[in-house]
């Protein structure tokens, strides 16, 4: 049987933060890091579709001039809103993939704007199978408000999700993003209804999505006396907690339904996982490199 | 034993709390149709169209889908997308400008999606719409529809 497959990737490159008030660590010497990093995500991991996170105008100007990729095509979702902005970009396979308009989603509350996240459309030009694609870099823990705001960013996406697929039927939906939680937390568990319980997403495909990335919560490397001296490491950022916790799976690629045996689109699990290979780990262990979060890639297959 | 006088009792006091949000949310925009007249010289209203699939309609469509009169009938009349279109009109004409933004209504008048430019923001209650309308009719791109409506006017 011929298989056909699309790779969806996502990755928070630390180049330009969002807020104003946080500042890039990025060198011109650890910016080229990233752009190697960037350029091995499609010739290595053969990514059809690449959204990258805290990029500036200036960052994708440079990915568009310098990144020697052929047939790749970068699209600038960069856009300034009261008091903060989106910080997205996406590179894709033009010879596999089209790529639409997008919109903002913003949800005003208190005076404020919190940016839920943004969503376009994708065409698979082989077969015109249309994609929907949510992105989303949510709030962060150092903000006071910063929880409430996840919360409400996850009912703004689920709300979308379910007009979606009231006006046109289940469809495929891949939400994508740092959304500075945990697939325990409550914005992606209870108010997004990102489930790990494949069975319970198949039966209920309209209702809930599936979360791949409740696999990497915990360490892929088991302890036991002959590795004690190893580091386990888990998720995609690194960062101590209070709760006594320091990796983090706040980078994820959630589905619908749709591709648990409701369409001829098929995740494939074995290739849906975290990248962190020894070249993204020798950049994330160096003090003085910018790179703080692992990119996470999910492949779908159509049968 | 049972009866149903409770359940009527609460069907009440829900249907004057979606008159009171709808009555709120009618408010905004006839606050900002007074607005728009004042600041603009003109006696203008704000017309809500039912945006249909597949882009701009011509006036004399978009008010024919408006009372429906062909809607269901005809193949080539295409599906409501749920949202309405908001577009200025001199009063007396009856030749709707382009669409200035558009919104969609929940089943209980809030949330509330606005879509103006790139942003789609949604909005829980009435401050909430107050708050993202201010933002649209202060933006220089709303400003520039008005004016472009009022050189339209004026020829």
């Amino acid at each position: 049987m011929l298989l056909y497959k699309l790779r969806f990737a996502w990755w928070n490159t630390g180049l330009s933060p969002a807020s104003n008030k946080a500042e890039t660590k990025a060198t011109p010497e650890t910016s080229k890091r990233n752009y190697d990093h960037i350029v091995r995500l499609f010739l290595d991991y053969e990514c059809d579709f690449l959204a990258l996170c805290e990029v500036s105008e200036e960052d994708v100007t440079y990915i568009k001039n310098n990144l020697d990729l052929e047939n790749v095509g970068v699209a600038s979702l960069v856009d300034n809103i009261p008091r903060t902005r989106f910080d997205v970009c996406v590179m894709y396979n033009a010879k596999k993939i089209k790529i639409q308009e997008h919109t903002n989603l913003i949800k005003p509350y208190m005076g404020s704007r919190i940016k839920s996240g943004q969503v376009l459309h994708i065409e698979n030009i082989d077969d015109k199978e249309v994609f929907r694609i949510y992105l989303c870099h949510w709030s962060s823990r150092m903000q006071d408000s910063g929880s409430e705001n996840r919360k409400f960013a996850a009912q703004h996406i689920y709300d979308s999700i379910q007009s979606y697929f009231i006006e046109n039927g289940i469809k495929e939906v891949v939400v994508m993003g740092d959304f500075n939680d945990n697939p325990y937390d409550e914005s992606l568990m209870k108010t997004l209804r990102a489930s790990r319980c494949l069975d319970s997403v198949k039966k209920h495909p309209i209702d809930l999505l599936y979360n791949p990335f409740w696999k990497t919560v915990v360490s892929s490397i088991e302890y036991s006396h002959s590795n004690s001296s190893g580091k386990f490491s888990s998720g995609t950022y690194n960062y101590q907690t209070k709760e006594g916790v320091r990796w983090h799976s706040f980078d994820q690629i959630i589905l619908s339904g749709c591709f648990l045996g409701h369409s001829k689109w098929h995740l494939n699990e074995s290739n849906t996982t975290v990248i962190d290979d020894c070249e993204f780990k020798m950049d994330f262990d160096k003090k003085d490199c910018h790179i703080d979060h692992m990119p996470v890639i999910a492949e779908i297959l159509r049968v | 034993m049972f009866d149903f006088s409770d359940s009527l009792s609460d069907g009440k006091d829900k249907a004057d709390e979606l008159l009171s949000l709808k009555e709120g949310f009618n408010s905004v925009f006839s606050t900002l149709q007074e607005n728009l007249s004042s600041f603009i010289e003109r006696d203008v209203k704000l017309e809500h169209y039912h945006e249909v699939e597949g882009g701009d309609l011509s006036p004399f469509m978009a008010a024919t889908v408006q009372i429906g009169m062909l809607y269901g009938n005809n193949k080539d009349i295409k599906k409501r997308t749920g949202y309405f279109e908001v577009r200025l009109t001199e009063k007396g004409s009856d030749n709707p400008y382009k669409v200035l933004f558009k919104y969609k209504e929940s089943s209980n008048v809030y949330p509330i999606n606005i879509v103006f430019q790139r942003n789609e923001m949604v909005c829980s209650n009435q401050v909430e719409l107050i708050d993202v309308m201010k933002e649209i009719v202060s933006s220089g791109h709303f400003n520039l529809r008005i004016r472009e409506f009022v050189d339209a006017l004026n020829k």
